[in-house]
């Protein structure tokens, strides 16, 4: 599968291995369908709002056929071609990578919802007291966080855990998951007392009793964008955008918990 | 339905039934020192009685008994396992392990006996069987007669009160069956073990047979010397059609190195045959084709055929076709006694038959070519060590 | 040298072949059980049995860690137990990620074993228990030794299946550098920042020589073992 060919880089053919290798992490696919249906990219943790648009968008007449993976997995599709024609992220840092590759129509990129940081467990804790005094209450144990060096949920957690100034008593503790399903996961068994997902998962399981948000002033804003790929602004997929960025759009992010755009 | 002859010392006694979808078995047998045959066409039954015998195959109701030991009983439901049991087995395919030398391979079982004997028993039957060349090689490089030789010499070392054989030179070719032959003719007489040899070849019973069991469709039909049984015309379908003669004890009585014959003595008479390897005064077994028999009223004068010996017609069996198969006791040359007398068969025509006026009782004469006897009918030589290879 | 990969790199691959090694060594002797089971007997539920095996090869990775969460885990159904009474525990260990890999690869390792099981004479068996030897004795010295290439063969395959686990290892024990990431957990961190594409393909070239070298030596070592068995070139 190396093909050489002289006028490709180095750099080029780094990308299309790292990228062939990244196809294989997909964790879901639906297959693309032709015709009128808008294909988006959109990072999973934003599948329930997409769901709960459904009714709305029947009434439009919009079809999408949604596909849902890391951010870092869909930006790389779409680096290599992938049929995307809305791209919908938490992560600015691959949205700005892909700004800069001329694959999102600038136009079009807006933020469309925020998000907040929380502190959870499974157990009917008083957890606001414990924002600051993470390591203390872990005991023995570990912190579930999505993993900083490559989920966005994971590195908004590692910033507000530097800035209550708890790195590094907890960053040898830490049980880094593939996303932020899985920390939400380890807390809701019990195998991790506790753990920082999103203010969007809390809701997500009844296992979760207790949750403490993290002042937004810790981290980065967790700002969720969403723009048109290059040329494929057709006047469904500008439609749907405005949807979203519309009240319609603005309720279905906020009972999927998500907050207000800022 | 079985008759038991001259079994002096029982040291095997069989008696079970086993029922399968296609396959009805009822066998009683009983077994001496020496070397019993169990003889019979393909599907007999011959080797599922051996597979019960080594414990293998499971009988579904009846006794097994091995030098006083009983092996099986249904009735205690006493079953006890091969390795339980003691008996050698040699199987058609050699079934040596092929990631072991031969050396090896002949030791597994060596552990049966008791320690002091065991360098002993090694070297003597290393000796016997010609295995010292071979004892550094791997079963993948030796021949299907080295093979088989192991593998009988490798069920010797184990200590066996019973030796097993099932057609152990049915895949082998003639030079090769040659090879190995004189070798089991040893082996009982060497290691005093009795034998159960499975076999549907005539001339191995000829050669190593103290007692023929013959089996058919899940029954032994008959049981004794193998004299009287080949000699049954009722046996006939069983013992061979085509190939169908008797068996004739006799001894050497010299050689005539010039004209390349050997005079064999029976009841008096002198047998001439091609030269044979057999020293003078050996008992030797003889087996004569039916067909290579002729009959006489009067022996011929003036005739190539140098055999010809004075008989009396015992028995007629009418065949379908143009033949008539007799049964013909020898006379003896110096006292008429028919009850020890030896038995020849002979196949003819009808015709013949009634041309001649032929009756049971009447005396004749049985014309044997000397060149029909071939070596291969001929059987128990002494116990001189063969050439290896 | 050194300098071609970082220290956490080489730790990652350090982990990965730890993990997997003990968890091809871990599972023979099961895996040799099992396929004893499947290959020489019947019993009610032998298809049960044979189903359940072969089920990480069918169910998502994901699942099955998921799976080894419910049981294993320290409030799993039978972890609880281990950790209240032993203090034993998998969930974020070196020992878990190596027990996913080799429920993953366990399929694998059963069929090679059963297969080469099956080829055995069992003739030659039948022949050894007529020269006195235990049905014990039988395996370990003519079944085994008949077998050895079938369980090389099954290492192997396991070694290689575990050394690429992915899914159950990051679902039952997370992506702890030095704990539990191994090669294909690093891999996929890589991937997930821009700008990882060279050390991208460092490591994945990296996994690739490794599970070449593991099955080279595998062919070689089985074919020497066959020679020594058979006599075939």
């Amino acid at each position: 599968m190396i093909f050489i060919t002289p006028n490709f880089g180095a750099k080029m053919f780094a990308l299309r291995l790292s990228a062939l290798i990244a196809l294989i992490f997909i964790t879901a696919i639906r297959p693309a369908v032709a015709g009128d249906v808008i294909m988006v990219f959109a990072a999973s943790s934003l599948q329930s709002v997409l769901d709960g648009l459904h009714p709305v968008l029947n009434e439009q007449n919009l079809t999408i056929s949604a596909v849902y993976a890391s951010s870092a997995t869909l930006a790389r599709q779409i680096e290599n071609g992938a049929g995307a024609d809305v791209y919908l992220t938490a992560n600015s840092k691959w949205m700005d990578d892909l700004e800069s590759l001329g694959l999102i129509d600038s136009t079009t990129r807006t933020p469309v919802a925020s998000n907040r940081l929380a502190l959870i467990s499974n157990q009917e804790l008083d957890l606001a007291a414990t924002l600051g005094a993470i390591k203390n209450a872990l005991k023995e144990s570990r912190l579930a966080i999505a993993d900083p060096g490559s989920v966005p949920a994971g590195e908004y957690a590692k910033q507000a855990l530097i800035s209550t100034q708890q790195w590094d008593a907890v960053k040898d503790h830490l049980a880094p998951t593939k996303d932020v399903t899985g920390a939400l996961m380890l807390v809701a068994r019990g195998e991790a007392p506790l753990g920082i997902v999103y203010g969007s998962d809390v809701g997500r399981t009844p296992d979760i009793k207790s949750s403490a948000l993290f002042p937004p002033n810790t981290h980065s804003p967790i700002v969720y964008q969403i723009a048109a790929i290059k040329g494929h602004t057709s006047p469904g997929v500008l439609h749907f955008l405005k949807l979203l960025n519309g009240p319609d759009g603005t309720k279905a992010f906020q009972d999927a918990g998500f907050g207000a755009k800022p | 339905m079985t008759a038991v002859t001259d079994v002096t010392d029982t040291l095997l006694h069989m008696d079970v039934r086993l029922k399968r979808k296609n396959f009805n078995l009822d066998v009683t047998l009983q077994a001496g020192s020496g070397v019993t045959v169990l003889f019979g066409r393909s599907g007999a039954g011959k080797s599922t009685i051996v597979s019960m015998l080594a414990g293998l195959l499971t009988p579904d109701a009846g006794t097994i008994r091995i030098q006083n030991k009983t092996v099986f009983e249904s009735a205690q439901g006493l079953n006890l396992s091969p390795q339980q049991r003691t008996v050698g087995y040699v199987f058609q395919d050699p079934r040596l392990f092929p990631h072991l030398t031969v050396a090896k391979n002949l030791s597994y079982g060596l552990n049966r006996l008791p320690l002091a004997k065991r360098s002993d028993t090694f070297a003597h039957v290393v000796d016997l069987l010609g295995l010292e060349a071979l004892l550094g090689r791997r079963p993948h490089s030796l021949s299907g007669g080295e093979k088989q030789r192991t593998a009988i010499g490798r069920a010797l070392l184990s200590n066996p009160s019973l030796l097993l054989m099932d057609e152990p030179l049915a895949n082998l070719d003639g030079p090769r069956k040659e090879e190995i032959l004189p070798y089991i003719e040893q082996l009982s007489s060497a290691f005093a073990i009795p034998v159960v040899y499975v076999s549907h070849a005539v001339e191995e019973v000829v050669r190593l047979a103290d007692t023929l069991v013959l089996v058919d469709q899940g029954t032994v039909v008959a049981s004794g010397r193998v004299e009287d049984i080949f000699g049954r015309l009722d046996l006939s379908p069983l013992t061979g059609r085509y190939e169908a003669g008797a068996v004739l004890n006799l001894s050497v009585d010299k050689h005539d190195h010039e004209l390349g014959l050997t005079h064999l003595t029976v009841q008096g008479h002198t047998l001439y045959t091609p030269k044979v390897d057999i020293s003078v005064g050996q008992q030797v077994r003889l087996r004569l084709r039916a067909r290579d028999v002729a009959v006489a009223l009067s022996a011929p004068p003036n005739t190539s055929i140098l055999n010809q010996l004075p008989v009396l017609i015992k028995d007629v069996d009418f065949t379908d076709g143009p033949h008539v198969e007799l049964a013909l006791t020898i006379q003896s040359q110096n006292e008429p006694s028919p009850a020890k007398a030896q038995i020849v068969r002979a196949r003819i025509t009808k015709k013949s038959f009634q041309d001649l006026n032929l009756k049971i009782g009447t005396s004749a004469h049985a014309l044997i070519k000397a060149v029909a006897i071939d070596r291969h009918s001929l059987g128990r030589f002494d116990t001189k060590k063969p050439n290896a290879k | 040298m050194t300098d071609f990969l970082s220290p956490q790199e080489w730790a990652a691959l350090g982990l990965s072949l730890k993990v997997s090694t003990w968890a091809t060594l871990g599972s023979l002797p099961l895996g040799l059980a099992v396929a004893w089971l499947l290959a020489r007997t019947r019993f009610v539920g032998h298809g049960l049995l044979n189903a359940i095996v072969h089920l990480p090869l069918v169910l998502p990775p994901v699942v099955v860690g998921y799976g080894l969460l419910v049981v294993l885990g320290r409030k799993g159904l039978v972890g609880e137990w281990l950790y209240e009474a032993f203090g034993v525990s998998f969930v974020f260990t070196w020992k878990g990620a190596a027990i996913a890999a080799a429920v993953m690869a366990f399929p694998l390792m059963v069929r090679a074993i059963r297969l080469s099981l099956e080829a055995v004479d069992q003739g030659l068996e039948e022949a050894a228990k007529t020269l006195g030897a235990s049905s014990v004795r039988v395996f370990f010295t003519i079944t085994l030794p008949l077998v050895l290439p079938g369980l090389v063969t099954g290492c192997v395959l396991a070694f290689a299946r575990a050394l690429g686990e992915f899914g159950a290892t990051i679902t039952f024990v997370s992506n702890i550098p030095g704990e539990t990431r191994t090669l294909p957990l690093a891999l996929y961190t890589l991937t997930q920042a821009p700008g990882g594409d060279a050390a991208t393909l460092r490591l994945a070239v990296l996994a690739v020589i490794v599970a070449l070298a593991a099955l080279l030596a595998s062919e070689l070592f089985a074919r020497r073992l066959k020679r020594r068995i058979g006599g075939e070139p």
